[in-house]
C-alpha cells in the first residue's frame, strides 16, 4: 500500500478500495470476480472435446421440445368457499411478534398458501404513504421462509432413559401429558414454566388458567434481547414501568445516545416513518426545513449512517457524555475525565436543544444502565418532551430477565423444580453464560421445550414439542403502542404443531383445546359478547388485525436524577454485544434469507464477526483482506473465544462489538447442510457448530451489554468470512478518458450526489455540482436525446404507462427491508456462503453503502475516526438507453412498450454479456440451480441422462412459499429488477376490465395501484414507483425536484429510475 | 521393412466404396435431419390432439353443445381470474345429486363428494411455467373461447383434446393481428358463432348495439370481420402492437 500518496477518493465502500490495492484495481472491471476461465483452460483439449460431444448429444436426447411435459392434475375443492377466486391472491392481517412485542402485517394468500408479508397499512405503527401501504421489518418479512422450512421439527420428541432421543406421535405426548395432570392436578409448587417474553392475552389467559389448575406454579419469563433497563429506569424515573413511546414527528431535535432507532428497536418502523417526514419537508418550496439528528454511538449503526452529526464513543464514555448533557441540564454535576471534544460536542448539543425546547428529544439505548436512562428521562423533562415527544405506554410489573432466569436456575439446581416447561426461546444457548443453565436443566425430573426447532434447550430437556408457527395458529399479540393484534392462520400447520397456549391446555387436561376456541373465550371476555366469533365487533377486529383500543399513556412529571457511579475504569477493551442483524439473538440462524443478507455497515453475511477500530486494528497487526480475515483471541475473566476481526471505520478505538446469535449447535442441519456446508447447526457430531463464533460465551450476568478490560491478541490464524463488502462496486466507466476530455475540473462524487442544508436552500443544485459539468460532455451525444417518436417505435416507451422510480438518499435508513421483500416477492433464491464469496450473491436490490471520509492523504483519509456515511439502494435502473441490450446476442433483454428493461429468462442462453456491459452492476447470473436442494448436481431420470428440468429437486415444502406469478429461474439464465412485472401486469388488467365494465373513467391505473415490494416494505418512503405519464403521480413530482438526478447520467443511458441527493443538516447551520 | 509397417495403415481397395457412400450419407442425412427433426419437435406433432384420459368421461358435447350450458356455469371465474378454474364438485353436485344419480359413470364425482377428496382433472391445455396467460384479460376483450379451445362444443365422452398448437408463433399470429378475432364480449361463450350472425343479433344486447354502430358507419348489412375488429379494437381498447408484442406481456 502506498503510504503518501494523495488521493482523490471522496467515495469508497471498502478499504482496499481506498488504497486503491492491485488486486481491486483487477475486480472493478469485473461482474464476477472469482470467475476464473483459466480453470477451463485446465481441461485437455481431448476432455474438452469428449464433453462438448457428449453434451452435443445429450443435447439431442433430452431437448425438451420432443417430449411433452410431465402429466398435471387440476383439481378444486370439493366445495369453494364463496367470493373464493382460484389464483386470485387475497390478504388476511395478522400478526408477527419478536421479544414480545407484535408488528402489524398484511399477508399475502394465493390458493391457500401464504406467499409474501407486508406491514398493515391500517395500524398507524405500519402505515406508509398516509396509509396507503404498510412498511414491515426484515424479520417479519422473512418469517415466512421459517415458516416453509422443511428442516422445522415435525413430531414430539422423548429422551428415554438410556438417552436415546425418539420422535414420538402427538398421541404419546398427550398420553405423557395426561398421567403428568393427574399426578399434579392440584398442586404446583415444583412446576415452574420458562417463557420467551409474550404479551398477547390470550396467551396471559392460558398462563393465568394454568395457574389455576396447579397453584403455586411459578412462571418466568426470559429474552436474550431485553429492555428490562428501560423499564427498570421507568419505575424509578416515573415510579411506573413501561416502554417509552418516542415521537420523531414532533421532534426537530433528536439526540440518540446509542440507541439503534431505525435498526434493532421494536418500533423501528414508526421512528423511521417520523424522522423521514421531518426529511421530506426539505423539498417544500418556500420552506425547506430539516430535522437534525445527533447519533453518540459505539458503533456504527444505522442511526448513526443517517444521521446529521454523529459522535463515536465507547460505552463507558458515552454513559459520561448523558451525564455531562445532564449537567448542562441543571442536573447532577460535571464529569471528570472527559476529553475537551466532547465536552465541545455536548455543549454543541445543548445549545440545539434549548433552542428547540418541547421540540425535542433524547433517546437512550436500550443496554444503557437503568441509572443512566433516568438520567435521560430527567433531561427530557428538561427540554419539555415529556408527555410529548416521549410517552410512557405502562405495563404490569415484572422481575427483569435476568432476575427470572437467575431465580429459575437457582431453584433447579437446589432441586425444587420437578417439572421445567420451556416455552419458545433457546435459553440453554441465549441464557448469561456464568449461570449454567444449560446443565441445569437435566436436574428437573420432567423438562418440556415448545419449540419451531429441535434445538440446544430441546436437547438438554427430557421432551421437545413442535410448535406451530405463527402463520399456522391463532393469537394475538401486544404492539408498541400498546394496542392489540389478532394472529390468525393462513394454514393449517404444516407439521402439526401446537402453539404455547395449546401446550399449557393439553397438560392442564384439556387434550382437545384449539387454540381458536382460547382465543374467543379470550376476546368474548375482552369484548364482553357472549357470541364472539359472530359478533360484528371482533369480526372488525379480525378485519383490521387490531383493536384500536389503546392504553392511555401515563402522565409523566417530576423526573428525579438518580445517583450514577462509575466503576474506576479498567486497563484493556471495551466488549460491546449487539443482537445480530441477521439471526436477532439466534432464533433466525436457520433462515437462509436472513442470514444472505448482507449487514449494512461491514456487508457480512453467514457469520457475525469482532468489529474493531483502524487504530485498534494497526495496533494490533490486523489487516482487511477479502474473505479471510485475522483472527482475534478475545479473553475475559478467564473465558476466550476466538473470532475474525473485521475493520469498520467509524468505530470508537478501544471498543469491540460482538454480534450475539451465531455459532448454534443445533439449528436445523439435515437438508440444508448438503447445500450449504453447514446452515444454521453444526453437523451433529459433538461440539460441531454451524456458522459464525459463540460471542455468548463471554456473556455473563454481569455484563449482558457491555464488558469491560478485555485483553484481545492477534493469533495470526486467518478465517473465511463472507462479506459482499467489495461486491459489484460502481466505477465510473472511462475515467481516464473523461479525465483528458474535462481535465483540471474533473472532480469524483458523481454516483452519490449529496450537500448539505445550507448550500441546498442556497442553490437547488448544489448536489449536483461536480456531475452537471459532465452532462454536455457525454461520451455518446444521444441518437435518443431530441428524437421525436416514429410511428410504430416506442422509443418514447410510455404506451400507456411509463414506469418510474425515484429513490430518496435522504430518508433511506438502510434497514435492508426492501432487499428481503424483493427476494421473498421475486423468488430469488440464496447461494450459499462459498458462493457469496465467489461474488454470486443474486440480490436484486443492494444497498450500496458509501463512506466519505476528510483527509488529504490516503492515510489520513483511513484513520479519520468518523467517516460519514451515505447510503444509496442500487437495483436495475431501466436505462431507456440501455447497454445491457445493445451487447446481447439473442434479445433476451429488450425494453417493453411502458419502458421496462424486461428480461425474457427463456431466451436467455447465459452469455453473460450484459452483466459485463451493464455499469450499475445490477444483473445477477445462475451459475446453479439454486433452488433445488443440491444445486451442482443434477437429478438424472432416464439412461443417467441429467434431466435439466427438475422440478423434483427443489423442496416440496419450500417450493410451497414461492411466488406463483414468477417464474422460478434455473441455471444458466441471467436474472435482475424487473419492476415487479407481475404487480404491474396484475394491476393493468383488472383496472382496464373495470374501466370496460364502465366502473372506472380510464383505463390506465390510478398511482398506488403498482407498488413494487421494495417501495411497500420501505418504512421511510424513500422508494417509490409510479406512471410518469401521470402529472400528478409522487413519483413523477420526486423527479421533478431538484435532488432528483441520474446515476452515471454522463453515460447518456436515461435511466428510468432517479435516485434524489442526500441532503445533510450539520449543525451550525441556520434552518 | 519400412513399407510393410506403413502397409499396415493403408485401407485396403474396398474402402474406397465408402467415399460415395459417405457423401450420400451426408447429402441425404443432412436434408432427412433437417426435414423430420422440426416436424417431430413441432407442437403440431407433439401437442396438437392431446386428449388424456379423464377420471370422469365427461362430455362437453352433452352439457354444452345439446344441453345449451355456458361455459362459465362452471368455469365461473373465468372472468375474474388469470386462471380458469375448473368447477368445484359442488357444482356437478348442483343437478347430479338427483339427475342420474345412480349412473355408474359418475361414481368417482360420488366417491369424490362423499370422502371430501375432491377429483383430479388432467390438465389438457398446459403452458409452459414462464408464460402467463390470463383469460380475464382475454375473454373480456371479446377473444372467444373457441380461439383456443376450439369446438370443445362438439368434444364427447371422450375426453377434450387440444385443438391448438398454442406454440409462441400462434400466439402471436392473434397478438400482432387481434382485430382478426375479436368479437361482441356477449358472444365470447358462444363457440359456433359467426360474423355473419351479427346482424342477427336480439335487440338489447351487445352484439346488436355493434351491429347497429357498424351498420350506420358502413351502411350495410353486410358486417365482415375486418370491420367489426376494427370497430372492437377502439371500442374495448386493445392496446396497440407494441404493447401486445412485449416480452412483458406474457413472459416475467
Amino acid at each position: 500500500m502506498n503510504d503518501k500518496r494523495p488521493t482523490s477518493r471522496d467515495y469508497w465502500q471498502s478499504l482496499s478500495e481506498l488504497a486503491e490495492t492491485p488486486a481491486m484495481q483487477a475486480q472493478i472491471g469485473q461482474e464476477f470476480q472469482n470467475y476464473d476461465p483459466g480453470a477451463m483452460l485446465n481441461t485437455s483439449r481431448r476432455k474438452f472435446l469428449k464433453l462438448a460431444g457428449a453434451s452435443m448429444a445429450l443435447a439431442g436426447i433430452t431437448l425438451t421440445g420432443c417430449r411433452r411435459w410431465p402429466k398435471e392434475n387440476v383439481v378444486d375443492q370439493n366445495s369453494r368457499p364463496m367470493g373464493r377466486i382460484p389464483g386470485v391472491p387475497e390478504q388476511y392481517a395478522s400478526v408477527f411478534e419478536l421479544g414480545g412485542i407484535g408488528q402489524p402485517l398484511l399477508v399475502t394468500t394465493y390458493d391457500g398458501r401464504p406467499i409474501k408479508i407486508e406491514g398493515n397499512p391500517l395500524h398507524p405503527l405500519s402505515a406508509t404513504f398516509g396509509g396507503r401501504l404498510g412498511s414491515s421489518s426484515v424479520f417479519a418479512q422473512a418469517s415466512i421462509l421459517e415458516m416453509y422450512d422443511p428442516e422445522r421439527s415435525r413430531t414430539p420428541i422423548q429422551r428415554t432413559s438410556n438417552g436415546v432421543r425418539q420422535p414420538l406421535s402427538w398421541k404419546s405426548f398427550k398420553e405423557f401429558a395426561g398421567e403428568f395432570t393427574a399426578a399434579n392436578k392440584g398442586k404446583g409448587e415444583s412446576i415452574a414454566i420458562l417463557t420467551e417474553a409474550a404479551a398477547g392475552p390470550t396467551f396471559r389467559d392460558s398462563l393465568a388458567a394454568f395457574q389455576k389448575a396447579f397453584p403455586g406454579a411459578k412462571v418466568y419469563e426470559y429474552e436474550a434481547i431485553s429492555r428490562d433497563n428501560e423499564r427498570e429506569a421507568s419505575k424509578k424515573a416515573f415510579g411506573q414501568p413501561g416502554r417509552w413511546y418516542y415521537d420523531l414527528s414532533k421532534a426537530n431535535v433528536i439526540v440518540s445516545f446509542d440507541a439503534d432507532l431505525f435498526g434493532q428497536h421494536p418500533n423501528a418502523l414508526k421512528h423511521a416513518n417520523d424522522w423521514a417526514k421531518g426529511r421530506k419537508s426539505v423539498d417544500h418550496e418556500e420552506h425547506r426545513t430539516m430535522n437534525r439528528l445527533y447519533a453518540i454511538e459505539s458503533r456504527y449503526t444505522t442511526t448513526g449512517a443517517v444521521c446529521d452529526e454523529r459522535f463515536p464513543a465507547s460505552n463507558r464514555v458515552i454513559e459520561q457524555m448523558v451525564l455531562q448533557l445532564a449537567f448542562k441540564a441543571g442536573l447532577g454535576s460535571g464529569q471528570a475525565g472527559l476529553k475537551q471534544e466532547e465536552i465541545k460536542y455536548i455543549d454543541a448539543v445543548w445549545e440545539d436543544l434549548q433552542k428547540n425546547n418541547g421540540k425535542a428529544v433524547i433517546v437512550g439505548g436500550q443496554h444503557l444502565r437503568p441509572e443512566v436512562l433516568g438520567a435521560i428521562a430527567a433531561i427530557n423533562d428538561k427540554i419539555g418532551a415529556l408527555n410529548n415527544t416521549l410517552s410512557l405506554i405502562g405495563e404490569a410489573d415484572r422481575p427483569t430477565h435476568l432476575e427470572a432466569i437467575t431465580e429459575l436456575t437457582q431453584r433447579l439446581t437446589a432441586g425444587q423444580v420437578e417439572t421445567l416447561i420451556i416455552l419458545g426461546g433457546n435459553p440453554a444457548y441465549d441464557a448469561p453464560a456464568d449461570l449454567g443453565f444449560d446443565a441445569a436443566i437435566g436436574k428437573a425430573k420432567n423438562s418440556i421445550h415448545l419449540s419451531l426447532y429441535d434445538n440446544e434447550t430441546s436437547n438438554a430437556c427430557v421432551w421437545h414439542v413442535n410448535r406451530a408457527h405463527y402463520l399456522e395458529s391463532w393469537g394475538d399479540a401486544e404492539f408498541w403502542d400498546g394496542s392489540i393484534g389478532l394472529q390468525q392462520p393462513m394454514i393449517e400447520p404444516l407439521f402439526g404443531g401446537k402453539t404455547p397456549s395449546e401446550l399449557l391446555l393439553i397438560l392442564s387436561g384439556e387434550p382437545e383445546a384449539s387454540c381458536q376456541d382460547l382465543m374467543h373465550r379470550t376476546w368474548s371476555k375482552r369484548l364482553n359478547e357472549p357470541f364472539v366469533a359472530t359478533a360484528a365487533s371482533f369480526q372488525k377486529i379480525l378485519h383490521d388485525g387490531f383493536s384500536p383500543a389503546k392504553p392511555t399513556p401515563v402522565k409523566l412529571s417530576n423526573t428525579k436524577l438518580a445517583q450514577v457511579s462509575f466503576e474506576p475504569a479498567v486497563e484493556g477493551y471495551e466488549l460491546r454485544f449487539v443482537p445480530d442483524s441477521k439471526t436477532y439473538d439466534g432464533r433466525f440462524a436457520n433462515n437462509g434469507w436472513l442470514q444472505e443478507l448482507p449487514e449494512l455497515i461491514t456487508k457480512v453475511t453467514w457469520d457475525n464477526v469482532a468489529w474493531i477500530s483502524y487504530a485498534d486494528a494497526q495496533a494490533l497487526g490486523v489487516k482487511q483482506r477479502n474473505h479471510e480475515e485475522d483472527v482475534l483471541e478475545i479473553t475475559l475473566e478467564g473465558k476466550s473465544l476466538k473470532i475474525p476481526a473485521f475493520v469498520v471505520p467509524g468505530q470508537p478505538k478501544g471498543v469491540i462489538t460482538l454480534p450475539l446469535g451465531y455459532a448454534r449447535k443445533y439449528a436445523g442441519s439435515v437438508l440444508l447442510s448438503d447445500r450449504f456446508g453447514s446452515i444454521g447447526g453444526g453437523d451433529g457430531t459433538p461440539g460441531s457448530t454451524g456458522p459464525g463464533y459463540d460471542t455468548y460465551k463471554l456473556r455473563t450476568s454481569k455484563n449482558l451489554w457491555a464488558a469491560y478490560g478485555a485483553t484481545v491478541t492477534n493469533t495470526g490464524e486467518t478465517a473465511t468470512v463472507a462479506s459482499t463488502l467489495q461486491h459489484h462496486i460502481i466505477e465510473p466507466t472511462g475515467m481516464e478518458i473523461r479525465q483528458k476530455r474535462i481535465g483540471e475540473k474533473f472532480e469524483p462524487g458523481m454516483i452519490v450526489h449529496e450537500t448539505t442544508l445550507e448550500k441546498y436552500i442556497k442553490d437547488p443544485e448544489a448536489a449536483h455540482e461536480n456531475s452537471e459539468k459532465l452532462l454536455p460532455l457525454q461520451l455518446f451525444p444521444g441518437p435518443y436525446q431530441n428524437k421525436k417518436a416514429e410511428p410504430g417505435v416506442p422509443d418514447q416507451f410510455n404506451i400507456p404507462h411509463a414506469w418510474g422510480m425515484a429513490i430518496d438518499m435522504s430518508t433511506c435508513v438502510g434497514c435492508n427491508a426492501c432487499v428481503i421483500a424483493c427476494q421473498a416477492e421475486n423468488n430469488i433464491p440464496i447461494v450459499g456462503r462459498d458462493e457469496v464469496i465467489m461474488t454470486r450473491s443474486m440480490h436484486w436490490l443492494r444497498i450500496d453503502r458509501y463512506y466519505k471520509s476528510s483527509g488529504k492523504t490516503y492515510e489520513e483519509q483511513l484513520s479519520d475516526p468518523n467517516p460519514e456515511i451515505t447510503l444509496q439502494p442500487m437495483t436495475c435502473v431501466h436505462c431507456e438507453n440501455a447497454p445491457c441490450e445493445q451487447v446481447c446476442p439473442v434479445a433476451a433483454t429488450v425494453h417493453d412498450s411502458e419502458g421496462l428493461n424486461t428480461m425474457v429468462y427463456n431466451r436467455c442462453i447465459g452469455t453473460r454479456y450484459c452483466a459485463n456491459n451493464c455499469p450499475y452492476k445490477v444483473r445477477r447470473f445462475n451459475f446453479l440451480d439454486y433452488h433445488s436442494r443440491i444445486p451442482g448436481e443434477w437429478r438424472k431420470p432416464w439412461l443417467g441422462i441429467p434431466d435439466t428440468q427438475q422440478p423434483e429437486s427443489v423442496d416440496k415444502i419450500r417450493a410451497l412459499g414461492f411466488n406463483p406469478d414468477v417464474t422460478v429461474r434455473m441455471r444458466g439464465v441471467m436474472e435482475k429488477c424487473t419492476y415487479c412485472v407481475q404487480r404491474i401486469k396484475s394491476a393493468e388488467n383488472t383496472r382496464r376490465i373495470e374501466w370496460l365494465d364502465g366502473k372506472r373513467p380510464q383505463p390506465t391505473v390510478d398511482d398506488f395501484d403498482v407498488v413494487t415490494a421494495c417501495q411497500q416494505a420501505c418504512p421511510s418512503e424513500a422508494i417509490i414507483f409510479g406512471n410518469l405519464n401521470d402529472k400528478n403521480s409522487l413519483v413523477y413530482k420526486q423527479q421533478q425536484t431538484e435532488r432528483s438526478y441520474q446515476v452515471l447520467q454522463e453515460l447518456n443511458n436515461r435511466p428510468r429510475t432517479h435516485h434524489l441527493a442526500k441532503i445533510r443538516n450539520p449543525a451550525g447551520a441556520e434552518a | 521393412m519400412a513399407d510393410q509397417l506403413t502397409n499396415k495403415f493403408v485401407f485396403p481397395k474396398t474402402a474406397n466404396l465408402l467415399l460415395p457412400l459417405i457423401i450420400l450419407l451426408v447429402v441425404f442425412g443432412g436434408i432427412y435431419v433437417q426435414a423430420v427433426v422440426p416436424l417431430g419437435m413441432s407442437p403440431e406433432t407433439t401437442d396438437v390432439g392431446y386428449q388424456p384420459v379423464q377420471p370422469i368421461p365427461y362430455s362437453h358435447a352433452l352439457h354444452v353443445g345439446q344441453l345449451g350450458l355456458d361455459c362459465r356455469y362452471c368455469h365461473n371465474t373465468v372472468d375474474q381470474a388469470g386462471f380458469a378454474a375448473i368447477p368445484p364438485v359442488q357444482t356437478c353436485m348442483n343437478c347430479h345429486t338427483n339427475i342420474r344419480k345412480d349412473s355408474p359413470k359418475l361414481a368417482p364425482l360420488h366417491q369424490a363428494w362423499d370422502s371430501g377428496q375432491p377429483v383430479k382433472w388432467v390438465t389438457v391445455h398446459d403452458l409452459p411455467d414462464f408464460s402467463y396467460f390470463n383469460h380475464s384479460a382475454h375473454v373480456n376483450k371479446g377473444v372467444s373461447c373457441v380461439e383456443c379451445h376450439g369446438r370443445i362444443d362438439h368434444m364427447g365422452e371422450e375426453g377434450v383434446h387440444q385443438a391448438k398448437n398454442l406454440s409462441m408463433s400462434w400466439c402471436l399470429s392473434c397478438h400482432r393481428n387481434p382485430e382478426n378475432v375479436l368479437r361482441p364480449r356477449d358472444q365470447v361463450t358462444n363457440l359456433g358463432w359467426k360474423v355473419e350472425d351479427l346482424s342477427l343479433s336480439q335487440p338489447g344486447t351487445e352484439s346488436f348495439q355493434v351491429f347497429k354502430d357498424l351498420q350506420a358507419q358502413y351502411n350495410t348489412d353486410q358486417i365482415t370481420q375486418p370491420m367489426l375488429g376494427k370497430y372492437l379494437l377502439t371500442k374495448y381498447g386493445i392496446r396497440d402492437h407494441q404493447y401486445m408484442t412485449s416480452c412483458s406481456t406474457c413472459h416475467r
